[in-house]
């Protein structure tokens, strides 16, 4: 009677130690090959507070190289939410997150100035890969890059660059490429366009490679007036691509400038020109680049007839021909955009 | 008919044996789909019986299962998906145990399969939730808890899932 109590008791304990065993035997290899299908950032976060076990393999680098690895193969391009960027007076940038529906909450980003001097002006310059670039610095100093994932918050600082501030204005580009399975090393570069003549046909261009390590700067002629690069306007990465529209008075070509850093032909050139998809009007006011899905596309409100806006959306279907398709063209019928346009 | 009858004489069998003892006898056609096995079997180590000794009978029954179902020869898409679907509700146990067999035997559908299917399982849960269906206990105190949560306290936020299903 006691004996076989004690054995059914035993049992009892060797069949919980058993499920615990398989458990713990799990290697990091294989717990990381579920954690990384995880559906989104804020499941695998949610997740370092099972157990420091969890929390280390979640946080290591291993972690993020092997799930964005698996994310991309699998097309998983879309993100779980939107991140929108804030710069307020200069030195404290917010981050907000809007979730499918409504709006969620606010994150100071000032932990990137701890430490630094009063004068240390933050600013966000470009995204790439769910990776931020900032700049810092005093006005007049030498530019300080850093690059930030703001979900981890971990920053890594890039040397100082090799020149100050262009006085005419500069824009600056990102370009993320999470690693390759063979090459287990994340390349990034970030390019300052900086013109060095009022008319903009002559720029300067500092590049940081992740490869070199270092600065390096060449001048880039263009045959045409590139007055987007002193207007601060936003060079958007797609592909292993950097585009910027260039716009503005009579003399400057409306197009879309595109550069191809990543190039080892040395023929081959930096930057080239596209041409905006037809029909598109006066882009002064109006016209954005963005991306989606990894492609380039154009967006353009335009006044179809009187108080009405239209909005088209173009994708680039070539780099090579420039040959653009219309996706999108729709009169909203919001309301409150229709006045806002018979204000303008 | 030649053809036919020729296909079936060329038909070779393997003896696996599980960790508890069990053998199994199973086409090469089908046991292959193990990298492991196939290897094996190139090497000339499979006139014998192959021991499996990190797969145990209840595991290696679902493998051999599997590894029927999505051999090229028999089934259609559609009763894959459906045989896919039905093999992923098994218990956390089950296949976890699936998971690791899959990992020994280099059968990579089976251990994606595996590992999305764990995934799911975690899906929206609390932590604390997590930790109960995988029989893990916190290492935390609750001073560290508070700050993981404080650091990110959006990935908290929703309508989680207390269930251990």
């Amino acid at each position: 009677m006691v004996d076989s109590k004690s054995r059914s008791r035993k049992l009892q304990v060797r069949r919980k130690k058993k499920s615990l065993f398989i458990f713990n035997n799990l290697t990091d290899e294989l717990l990381n090959e579920v954690l990384i299908r995880l559906t989104s950032i804020k499941e695998a976060i949610r997740c370092k507070l099972v157990c420091k076990r969890w929390l280390s393999l979640i946080s290591s680098d291993y972690f993020a190289t092997t799930s964005s690895v698996h994310n991309r193969n699998n097309d998983k391009t879309t993100l779980p939410f939107t991140v929108v960027l804030y710069n307020r007076k200069n030195y404290v940038g917010y981050e907000e997150f809007l979730h499918g529906k409504g709006l969620s909450r606010r994150v100071e980003l000032g932990f990137l100035n701890a430490g630094r001097p009063d004068d240390h002006l933050i600013s966000l310059e470009a995204s790439c890969g769910d990776l931020i670039l900032f700049s810092g610095g005093s006005k007049y100093s030498v530019v300080n890059y850093c690059i930030c994932n703001i979900l981890t918050k971990q920053w890594i600082v890039l040397p100082p660059t090799l020149s100050t501030k262009g006085i005419f204005g500069e824009s600056v580009g990102f370009l993320y490429e999470p690693l390759d399975n063979d090459d287990r090393r994340n390349k990034y570069l970030v390019l300052r366009f900086i013109p060095c003549d009022s008319r903009n046909l002559r720029f300067d261009v500092e590049i940081f490679s992740s490869d070199k390590g270092k600065w390096t700067k060449f001048v880039a002629m263009s045959p045409w007036i590139l007055n987007n690069l002193s207007f601060k306007t936003p060079v958007i990465a797609c592909g292993r691509m950097l585009y910027t529209l260039n716009y503005g008075i009579s003399a400057t070509r409306n197009c879309i400038v595109a550069f191809d850093p990543f190039t080892n032909d040395p023929d081959a050139q930096l930057l080239r020109v596209l041409d905006l998809p037809l029909k598109v009007h006066d882009i002064l006011w109006s016209g954005n680049l963005g991306v989606c899905r990894g492609r380039l596309l154009f967006a353009q409100i335009s006044l179809e007839s009187i108080g009405c806006p239209c909005i088209s959306v173009w994708k680039l279907e070539d780099y090579k021909t420039g040959e653009w398709t219309l996706v999108y063209k729709r009169v909203p019928t919001n309301k409150a955009l229709r006045v806002l346009s018979l204000q303008s | 008919m030649a053809e036919a009858s020729s296909s079936i004489t060329e038909k070779f069998f393997l003896t696996l044996k599980s960790s508890d003892g069990d053998e199994f006898v199973l086409e090469e056609s089908i046991a292959i789909q193990s990298i492991t096995i196939k290897n094996m079997v190139e090497d000339g180590c499979s006139s014998s019986v192959i021991p499996l000794s990190k797969v145990d009978t209840e595991t290696l029954i679902k493998v051999i299962e599997y590894m029927k179902m999505h051999s090229s020869t028999s089934s259609n898409e559609e009763e894959i998906e459906n045989f896919d679907k039905k093999f992923v509700s098994n218990s956390i146990n089950t296949i976890l145990n699936i998971l690791e067999a899959a990992n020994f035997l280099d059968i990579n559908n089976l251990l994606e399969l595996c590992a999305e299917a764990v995934a799911n399982r975690i899906k929206n849960k609390t932590p604390e939730a997590v930790r109960k269906i995988f029989n893990i206990t916190s290492d935390f105190t609750p001073e560290e808890e508070a700050e993981i949560r404080n650091e990110t306290p959006w990935a908290f936020e929703g309508n989680l899932d207390h269930s251990l299903d």
